[in-house]
């Protein structure tokens, strides 16, 4: 099994022969499973987690401070009301299409 | 179909290194593999991220939940599904086991790992009676010298045959190449013989132990089918 040796014939027609299973897949284990699983002390290590609503950031985030017109502001919050966006979503959206000349 | 699972609640005894040596042989052989790796330290996905050219899937984002639904998916589409268990006895573990054709217990030739793979190897018996089907199993020795067995492995080797419990013949030798596969994160096909010793008689080593698992895994279809 060398990058120069072809491999051999025989060991690869024999995996060939194994096809993937065309089978539906079997019913879901038995509640027993863990049952026994459990006696044997395979136990479940994982907690169940809480669902975040808010997607995680992958990127370095600050934060500014704005003193805007009232009005401009009523603008901007009815706007995120109406299209339900936090205001972290809101402002990527601006800043998007500031990025594609449509402001 | 097969799904083969990896598995020994001891850390250490060799799963991650088999598995990987085990996927990416059939793969380098044409076989269309899928690995799953449920190791929490994500070894395989790791390797992974190295760059190897082996046309082997690996999926790492697996969960207790999870990991019966992701083994029923990959079975359909490829020819062989590994899943490199987590050292630990968990659900995820025994989750994965009443979904196997084949369960790969590695252990090192020592008391101590002898004594957690008789866990998995308990394990396994007691689900073949609730899934009312048998979940064939093999021990596989790993780290032992490609030269001479040691007394002690000669010792373990027959006490489990007394017992009846099955081992697989080729050994997964202690072999610096097989570590270097984590290191370099390539298969072993790719590992550069100038900077790794001993990289063809690692590889006759996978082939050997490859062809007797697709072997156990032709004989155990038909007789499935039959």
């Amino acid at each position: 099994m060398s990058q120069d040796k072809k491999p051999s014939f025989g060991f690869g027609s024999k995996i060939a022969a194994i096809t993937p299973d065309i089978a539906p897949a079997p019913p879901a284990p038995p509640p027993e499973a863990d049952m026994v699983a459990e006696r044997h002390g395979f136990v479940a290590r994982e907690s169940e987690q809480l669902l975040k609503l808010r997607e995680p950031v992958n990127a370095a985030t600050a934060q500014i401070n704005v003193r805007a017109e009232v009005a401009d502001l009523n603008v901007f919050l009815a706007w995120c009301k109406a299209e339900r966006l936090s205001y972290r979503e809101a402002f990527k959206r601006i800043a998007v299409a500031i990025r594609k000349g449509a402001v | 179909m097969p799904v083969i699972s990896v598995a020994n609640p001891k850390g250490g005894a060799g799963k991650s290194t088999t598995a990987l040596v085990l996927g990416t042989t059939l793969a380098h052989f044409g076989g269309t593999v899928s690995l799953i790796d449920c190791d929490p330290n994500r070894p395989i996905a790791a390797w992974a991220q190295g760059g190897s050219a082996t046309a082997m899937r690996v999926i790492s984002d697996v969960t207790e939940s999870t990991i019966v639904p992701t083994i029923d998916r990959e079975r359909g589409g490829r020819q062989f599904v590994v899943v490199d268990l987590e050292g630990t006895a968990s659900r995820m573990v025994s989750r994965a086991i009443t979904r196997s054709d084949l369960v790969l217990i590695p252990m090192q030739a020592s008391a101590v790992d002898a004594a957690q793979a008789a866990r998995a190897v308990d394990l396994v018996r007691e689900e073949e009676q609730v899934l009312n089907r048998e979940i064939p199993f093999r021990i596989v020795f790993t780290r032992t010298s490609s030269a001479i067995p040691t007394r002690n492995e000669k010792m373990i080797v027959e006490e489990l045959r007394a017992s009846g419990i099955p081992v697989l013949t080729t050994h997964l030798n202690e072999r610096a190449a097989f570590k270097s596969l984590f290191t370099y994160r390539v298969a072993l096909a790719e590992l550069d013989p100038i900077l790794v010793n001993g990289v063809p008689a690692a590889q006759e080593n996978a082939q050997r132990l490859s062809e007797e698992v697709v072997e156990l895994v032709a004989t155990l279809t038909k007789k499935a089918r039959a």
